[in-house]
Parts: C-alpha cells; sequence; structure tokens
C-alpha cells in the first residue's frame, strides 16, 4: 500500500533529523549555543536612531560582570569585610574584587591633573575670579598661604595660588561618596559607615556559568560575615536570577506537559508504543526548532525556551490527531487513513503555521524567535507523524473508556439551533459589553521584568546610598567635534543648573572641559594673578619666588580615558561613529518623575537627544498592541478566506467559535482586573491559528457517530491547554497573560466549536 | 618601614605609654582654650620668613577658632565636621563632612594637635615622647599612613601645663613654626558669635 516516494522518504527524513541532530551537538560542544537572559534583549532594536542603541549597549556594557558589595557590621566592619573578602575568593578565584585603594593609587589619582593646575575650575571659583575685587583675591591667596590647614593642595603656593586644582579635585571628589580611608573603600551616610567592594568578573552577563559562580560565591561569603548587613548589586546577579528561574520554568513546564500528554495518550489509547512515537514525534520538532532558532538568530533567549516548553503540547496534536483516526480501525488502513486524513492536517497546519508568522511580524527579536522556533518545532513534529507513524506502528487502536466517554459527549453535544444562537449572542454580547466597560490598558515596561523582590530592593538600596545616575534617562550627545560635543555639553549643564529639584550630573565634560574653556579659565587665572601679584608680594613684605614657567597643557578626552581617573565616567564617551559625529552620553542623578517633562524639553532633537528607556519601551508596547489588534483583524479575513476556499459555505462555523473564545478570554482579563497588554493580543493572534483547527478536524468528520475528529480535538485542546496553562505559573508577567489568555481560548474554542457543527445525521439515530 | 620597626625596638612600649601618660598628667587640659599665637613659616623660594599671630579659640568637643589678626585679618573655623574659611562666614571656602568625609581625618588631627592629645594622634602618628625637666615635655610624631606623610614628614611638639610650640615639617622641606603665649587660667566662656561659628 506504500507509494513509491514514501518508500525513501522516511528514511531521508530520518537522515535529516540525524544529521541536525549531530550538528547541534558539534556547536554545542563547541561552546557557540549562546543563551540570552537580557530581557529588554527580547524588544525591538530602535532602527531610527542607530546611536541610541550603540548609547544602550555601551551603557550595559559598563555594567556587565560586575557587581557592587555594600557591607557594614555592627562591631568591626574591617575585619567583617576581610572575613567577606577571602570567603568570596576562596569560593571563586578566579573573581576580582576591589576593595582597597593602595596610596600610590591615590597618589596617581591626584597628579595625573597636576599639568592642568591653573586651566581646570569650577563654576564658583570663575564666578568668584570674575567678579571679586583684587584685594579679596590677594587676601584670599594669602590666607591660603598662611593657614595652618585648609583644602588639600597640589604642589607649590606659587604654582597655584588661588588653589584653583585643590578646589576642582575637591569638588570632583563630592560626585562620589565613596572615600580611600586608611587605603579602604568606604561610604559613609546617615546609617553609619559601610565598606564597599567592587567584584569583577570580566565575563559578559550571558555566560551563564560565571553569573552562578558569583552568586554562588557572594552566597558563602554572606553567610560568613553573620553579624554584618551586606548589599549586593548588579547585572550578574540579576541575569543569574533570571536564568534560574527560566530554568526552573522550563523543567516545569516541559515536564508537565510530557507528563500531561503521556497520561492523555494512555488514557486514549492505551498502549505503550503510540506514547513511544508522540514522544519521538515531540522530540524531533524540538531538536528542529533549536537547530533553526540557533541557525537564524546565533542564540536562544530564556524565553524562548520557557516558551519553546509549551510546544510539546501543541507539537502532539498531530500524533494524537493520527491515532484517533484509527481509534477502532483495520491495522491495515492505515496508510489509507493517514493519506485520507492529509489535507486536513496541512490545513490545520497552515492555519497554526500563520498564527506564529503573524507573531513574527512583530519587530520583537523575541518573538520572532519563539515564532521561528515554534514553526519548525510544528512542521518537523507533523513530518514525523505523516512520514513515521503508520511504518512505526501496525498495532490496532482499540476504544478505550475515555474515547467512548468521548463519543458519547459527542453525540449528544447540541447544536445550537437559531434560538439557542440568539440567547448565546446575547448573552455573550452581555459580557462583552461590561468587559469592555471595565477593561482598560497598560503597557508598563516592568510587565517585561520579573526580578526577585529582594534583589531589587538591594539594587534600589545600592544606588541610592552611591548615588549613582539613573540608568534608564540620559541626554545623548553629538558634536562634529569633539570639541564641539564638549561645548554642547557645557550648555547643557547650564540649562541643568536651573533645573529645581534634579540632584546632579555625570558627564564627561566634568572632568575634561572643552578646549575653549580650558583655555579660557587658563587666561581668567593668568589675567588675575597679574593683577594681584603686586598685592601679594607687597603685603608679605617681599619678592614672590619665581612660578613654574610651564604653562597648563589642553587636557585631551583620549589622556584622560586612557588614565585611572577615568574610570566612573569613561564609558559615557561614545566616541566617533559611523554618521562621523562624535557621541557622547550626560547622565542624571535624582531624577523623579515630575522631572521628565521638564528635562525632555531641554533636548532640541539633533546635537542633544533626550532618552528615556522606561518611556519608550512603555510607548513601544502600546504603540505594538494597537498595531497587533489591527493585524489579528486581517488575520482574521486571511484566515476566513483560507476555510471559504477550503470549506466552502461552512467556512464560518469553524472561525466564529474561536472569535467568541478570544474575546471572552479578554473579557475574563477585564473582569478580573487585570489590564490589557500586548501579550494578550499576542496570545489571541496564536489562538486563532491553534483555534479554527478544532473546527476544521470537525467539519471534517461532521457525524456523530464517529468519535474519532471529537476524539481527536479534545486531546490536542488538552494538550494544549495543558501547556499553555503551565505557561501561567510563570513568574513573568507576560509570559503568564499570554499563558492565562491562550489557555482559556482554548478551552472556550473547544467547548464552543461542537455547538457551531450542523447534526449530519437524522435526529432519530 | 625599617625606621619604624628600629623605633619600636628602640623604644620599649610601656616606656612610652608611661611617658605619654605623665605628659597627660602635666598638661592642665581645661575644655575652653584661648590664646595669642605667633606664626612663622619659612617657605622654600621666600627669602624671609612668613610671619603672622593672632589668637584662637578651642572649645573641646566643639571645635577651633584660629583668628589671623596680623598682616591681615582673616579666620578658620574648625569643628569635627565642617571647615568654614575667610572673613567671617560669606563666601569663603566651605567643607561640610557629609559631602567630603576625608576632612575628618585633617579636623581631627588639627583639633589633636592643639589640644596636645598625643593618646589620639597616635592613631595616626608614630608618637616618640619624653619628659623635660620637673615640668616640661617634648613630643616628636612621625606619619603612618603615607597619604598623612605626603603632607608632614614630622611634627613635634613642645609644652609644659600647656601646649608652647609647634614645629611642623612638610615633606617639601617648609616648615612651619607656631608658639603660644601663656593661656589665662580662666578663659572667657564663647561669645554667642563664636558659639553659633562653632555650633
Amino acid at each position: 500500500m506504500v507509494d513509491r516516494p514514501h518508500r525513501f522518504a522516511p528514511w531521508a527524513w530520518a537522515l535529516a533529523l540525524l544529521l541536525t541532530a549531530a550538528g547541534l551537538a558539534l556547536a554545542a560542544w563547541s561552546g557557540r549555543v549562546r543563551i540570552n537572559t537580557d530581557v529588554l534583549a527580547m524588544l525591538p532594536k530602535d532602527e531610527r536612531r542607530p546611536e541610541v542603541e550603540q548609547a544602550l549597549a555601551a551603557l550595559a556594557k559598563a555594567g556587565e560582570g560586575r557587581v557592587i558589595v555594600l557591607l557594614r557590621a555592627p562591631a568591626d566592619s574591617e575585619a567583617a569585610m576581610d572575613r567577606f573578602v577571602a570567603t568570596l575568593q576562596a569560593a571563586a578565584p578566579g573573581i576580582q574584587l576591589r576593595h582597597q585603594v593602595s596610596d600610590r593609587q591615590q597618589a596617581d589619582w591626584l597628579s595625573f591633573f597636576a599639568p592642568q593646575r591653573g586651566a581646570l575650575l569650577t563654576d564658583a571659583q570663575r564666578a568668584k575670579l570674575q567678579s571679586s575685587p583684587p584685594e579679596a583675591l590677594a587676601q584670599e591667596a594669602l590666607a591660603s598661604l598662611m593657614q595652618p590647614m585648609g583644602l588639600p593642595r597640589v604642589g607649590r603656593w606659587i604654582d597655584d595660588p588661588f588653589n584653583t586644582l585643590g578646589q576642582w579635585l575637591t569638588d570632583r571628589a563630592q560626585v562620589s561618596k565613596v572615600r580611600a580611608i586608611n587605603g579602604r573603600l568606604r561610604l559613609a551616610d546617615a546609617q553609619g559607615d559601610w565598606m564597599l567592594g567592587l567584584i569583577d568578573s570580566g565575563a559578559s552577563a550571558f555566560a551563564l556559568s560565571d553569573n552562578e559562580r558569583i552568586a554562588k560565591a557572594l552566597a558563602s561569603a554572606r553567610a560568613a560575615v553573620p553579624e554584618a548587613q551586606v548589599l549586593a548589586a548588579g547585572v550578574p546577579l540579576h541575569a543569574h536570577a533570571a536564568a534560574a528561574q527560566a530554568q526552573r520554568e522550563m523543567h516545569l513546564i516541559g515536564l508537565g506537559s510530557l507528563v500531561g500528554v503521556f497520561a492523555l495518550s494512555w488514557l486514549a489509547f492505551a498502549r505503550i508504543r503510540p506514547r513511544l512515537l508522540v514522544l519521538l514525534s515531540v522530540g524531533s520538532g524540538l531538536l528542529v526548532a533549536v537547530a533553526a532558532t540557533l541557525a537564524v538568530f546565533g542564540e536562544l533567549h530564556l524565553i524562548t525556551l520557557v516558551f519553546g516548553a509549551s510546544l510539546v503540547g501543541v507539537a502532539e496534536n498531530y500524533a494524537s490527531s493520527h491515532y484517533s483516526s484509527r481509534i477502532a480501525q483495520p491495522p491495515s488502513a492505515r496508510f489509507a487513513l493517514m493519506r485520507e486524513q492529509l489535507p486536513t492536517m496541512v490545513l490545520a497546519l497552515s492555519t497554526t503555521l500563520a498564527g506564529y508568522a503573524l507573531l513574527a511580524t512583530t519587530p520583537f527579536p523575541g518573538l520572532q524567535q519563539v515564532a521561528l522556533f515554534s514553526a519548525a518545532g510544528l512542521t518537523a513534529a507533523f513530518v514525523s507523524t505523516w512520514l513515521w507513524f503508520p511504518h512505526l506502528d501496525a498495532g490496532t487502536v482499540p476504544e478505550r473508556p475515555l474515547t467512548r466517554a468521548l463519543g458519547r459527549a459527542w453525540l449528544r453535544w447540541p447544536h445550537l439551533g437559531r434560538r439557542g444562537g440568539l440567547l448565546m449572542g446575547l448573552a455573550i454580547a452581555a459580557v462583552l459589553a461590561v468587559a469592555a466597560w471595565r477593561g482598560r490598558a497598560d503597557d508598563d515596561i516592568r510587565l517585561l521584568q520579573n526580578t526577585p523582590p529582594a534583589l531589587m530592593q538591594e539594587q534600589i538600596d545600592i544606588g541610592r546610598r552611591l548615588d549613582l545616575p539613573s540608568p534608564a534617562q540620559f541626554y545623548l550627545l553629538s558634536g562634529a567635534s569633539e570639541a564641539e560635543l564638549l561645548q554642547r555639553e557645557e550648555a547643557l549643564k547650564a540649562h541643568l543648573a536651573g533645573v529645581k529639584g534634579l540632584a546632579g550630573w555625570q558627564a564627561v565634560s566634568d572632568w575634561v572641559p572643552s578646549p575653549a574653556r580650558q583655555s579660557e579659565d587658563a587666561a581668567l587665572v593668568e589675567r588675575r594673578w597679574a593683577e594681584v601679584a603686586p598685592l601679594v608680594a607687597g603685603q608679605l613684605g617681599q619678592a614672590l619666588p619665581a612660578r613654574d614657567a610651564a604653562a597648563p597643557t589642553v587636557l585631551t578626552v583620549d589622556a584622560w580615558r586612557a588614565g585611572p581617573v577615568s574610570e566612573a565616567a569613561r564609558h559615557q564617551w561614545l566616541g566617533r561613529g559611523a554618521d562621523g559625529q562624535w557621541h557622547s552620553v550626560l547622565m542624571l542623578r535624582g531624577v523623579s518623575r515630575e522631572l521628565l517633562p521638564q528635562l525632555a524639553a531641554l533636548a532640541d532633537g539633533t546635537g542633544v537627544r533626550w532618552v528615556d528607556k522606561v518611556a519608550d519601551v512603555s510607548e513601544l508596547l502600546a504603540r505594538q498592541r494597537v498595531r497587533m489588534l489591527g493585524v489579528l483583524a486581517i488575520a482574521a479575513v486571511a484566515v476566513a478566506a483560507l476555510l471559504a476556499w477550503r470549506l466552502g459555505g461552512a467556512w464560518w462555523r469553524a472561525l466564529v467559535p474561536t472569535l467568541l473564545a478570544g474575546a471572552l478570554a479578554l473579557a475574563a482579563t477585564a473582569l478580573a482586573g487585570q489590564p490589557w497588554q500586548l501579550f494578550h493580543v499576542l496570545a489571541l493572534l496564536l489562538l486563532l491559528g491553534v483555534g479554527v483547527d478544532y473546527g476544521i478536524f470537525l467539519l471534517a468528520q461532521p457525524s456523530r457517530r464517529d468519535l474519532r475528529g471529537f476524539v481527536s480535538i479534545t486531546l490536542a485542546a488538552a494538550s494544549t491547554w495543558l501547556s499553555f496553562g503551565l505557561l501561567a505559573l510563570s513568574g513573568t508577567p507576560a509570559l503568564r497573560a499570554f499563558g492565562l489568555t491562550l489557555g482559556l481560548g482554548i478551552v472556550l474554542a473547544w467547548f464552543l466549536t461542537p455547538f457551531f457543527v450542523p447534526r449530519h445525521d437524522s435526529p432519530n439515530d | 618601614m625599617k625606621r619604624r620597626i628600629l623605633l619600636l625596638a628602640v623604644l620599649p612600649l610601656p616606656a612610652l605609654a608611661d611617658a605619654i601618660a605623665q605628659i597627660q598628667q602635666r598638661l592642665v587640659s581645661a575644655p575652653v582654650q584661648r590664646g595669642r599665637f605667633e606664626q612663622d613659616k619659612q617657605l622654600a623660594g621666600f627669602s624671609k620668613p612668613l610671619k603672622s599671630q593672632g589668637d584662637y579659640l578651642l572649645v573641646r568637643g566643639k571645635g577651633l577658632i584660629w583668628r589671623t589678626t596680623a598682616p591681615f585679618a582673616s579666620q578658620l573655623v574648625l569643628t569635627r565636621d565642617r571647615i568654614a574659611a575667610g572673613n567671617g562666614m560669606k563666601g569663603g571656602l566651605q567643607l561640610d563632612a557629609s559631602k567630603e568625609p576625608g576632612i575628618r581625618v585633617v579636623t581631627g588631627l588639627m583639633l589633636s594637635l592643639l589640644d596636645g592629645d598625643l593618646g589620639a594622634l597616635q592613631q595616626a602618628f608614630e608618637v616618640q615622647a619624653s619628659l623635660v625637666g620637673e615640668k616640661a615635655w617634648r613630643a616628636a610624631l612621625k606619619p603612618k599612613a603615607a597619604a598623612l606623610a605626603q603632607l608632614f614628614s614630622r611634627i613635634e611638639l613642645e609644652g609644659d601645663r600647656q601646649l608652647r610650640r609647634i614645629l611642623m615639617t612638610e615633606a617639601q622641606g617648609d616648615t612651619t613654626t607656631l608658639r603660644f603665649d601663656e593661656q589665662p587660667r580662666e578663659p572667657a566662656p564663647p561669645s554667642a558669635e563664636e558659639a553659633k561659628q562653632l555650633g
């Protein structure tokens, strides 16, 4: 009974899968399988503003692999810190931890700016030098010469009589609250004296094993200082938490789905072989899914894996459909049954694939990955079922209690007449009206994130104590040259100084003033000193010593970046972009929500751009939510056309139950008090593809006496529901929303579809 | 480092502790001290020493007001958490420990020096102390930390019932000598204005 091409096709498919498996094993062995844990990597890149993307990447890179630790003990913080560090380094030998600063490093820090003395002025000093009478300046210079104590001074008095550099360095130092005291990094705040440590793994944040090592070493180091309060925050800890959570969920969903699928096929088909074959089909699907995703994207996103675990429940559909068709049929008919079923299966597959294709039209790389992963996996599972199952299992499929019960339910399931339809329609319309009135949309970025609250709290705590600049809002500046860029920064800072409530900012020009400003300031100092020097000499009654003949050199960004002093702000200088422009980032401290409009208004859109990542993401999610609703409408029309072409006048019977199920699932979200968001809409896209399958299968076998179609869709719906229902347990709000909506939608689509299938048999049967 | 070990070896610790304790006994350490000072600075490049004079008020637990009266008037107010310089309070230099915790090292050092508090100074300096005659004493301080050694190479104190002389030798060789006149036995308590400045 086997067609000629079919004789080779199963072998060819097996060979293809083996080669894929070998390729994948090779890639995994050579370490080329990258797993991405960054939730924001799921979001589309801003194609219109490549410099913004570059700036975000640079800021992200500066934080990669770095953890900040604050420690405070009631009695002896220094001893506790030493114990903490020793335990940490014993637990993870490769990790670099800095908590001490040598005198040498401190001296280097000060002497770096020594050649610039007289050319670096604080705003207050500049104002004073511009407006003060020479007598006042003379007295101040004398005081700083005579007084036993004052500001730190670099070099001789005569080379910097106004002590401009001492004041400038003091001003710079006040940017950070961290101090090196007795050779240790410390932070003093209202609560007391904290010891500070910086862990630098030197690795990418996506090197999962490194993150795990850091997290574990930190945990044992914390345990070594039970008396101390320890705060730790950093990208590796977030990445580790995300990876651990995803792994848990993957196991839960994958294992749960597998157990469910096994249990269902046992109840429906009893024998061991169908279960093994279902496993084979699902396994081949997962193999091809992973391989295809890696081939196209070069990496797997964690969300893809979690989402992909739910594929188990969908890929199983074709296998259970095949077995359902064989219930109570002679084994010899299996090839004929497969051929007979093929058009229905292909139609069902194509509507599901259409759903995934729609997901792929979103600009979200994460969703594109999910779509490719699922589409490839489903197709492979289908091909395995089609080519292998009739060959591999020649047994009979008897009726079982479960299938008989389903058959009875199917037999009695009412078909909605005109009156019933009207009543049901009215009831559904009422529910939808209430939901429409109560529902609201929310596109907050937090839907994507799911950081453990304790970790988040420590992050906020450390950010507040160290007064770290906000990573989410900043200015991106551009200029035709380094000098112009620095001048733009200076102009912007002059505006920012007038913004009430802003705590401060952090910019490269804080450290390296524009060349124009440096030479202006140097000239100002020289001019004023020429006036003041005779007064000072007169007061002292003697000639002043000779000054250092060397004029201050111009400090360049390159020199600053090469020195150790630039560590905290180096990454804000982005350098020259592909557009030939120079770019830098100006970061802000103490940004509050109320200030955002005022801050945004300071941008001019070209030289100074305002970037608000939080608002951008929310706006993007909102825009995509609206856009995807449009896509959903188009998709419904396209599916209607496809159904009309294949099913003729009965097309609406397959489509309407799914549309109603989707609307009710959305309504349920609103009635439960949850806001609507993009991921609900995306779930509906997929529901459209999966839900109409039920109509397609039932309409292909509409006889109420033939239980096979109904058994097939019930098993499919149950396993799909199981997978996505488990997704609803995910800690990521977006996945949870997706799972809940799809799970509910599938149950409703399965429940509603039989009402729309007309009774072909005479009522007396 | 070698010299430090040598110093410790030559000078038995109990004897040192003993000397410091006896100096503290000789010092009549009043909670409020007023006095006049004369300062001589010998700086490289200047042919003549730079002379200045003025008066000071030290309130233990509060701080120091250091008023230079000649050759020009200026004032330095120093508490543990703040340094304020200039004429009175307007427009001068202000440093606050809440912004610049590092100044506590400096203010603490200065307050301990003027109070002759050798016990506190021992934390930052190697102290070599000896008694002179029946009433007098002297001490030599060498900074322990390299950061401090960049400022001072050596500080010498001399006194009897009060501190009489401080000689600070800076790392580059410049020296500052402070001489203190006889303190009144019963100094006037801080005026309202002074109390406010030290507040």
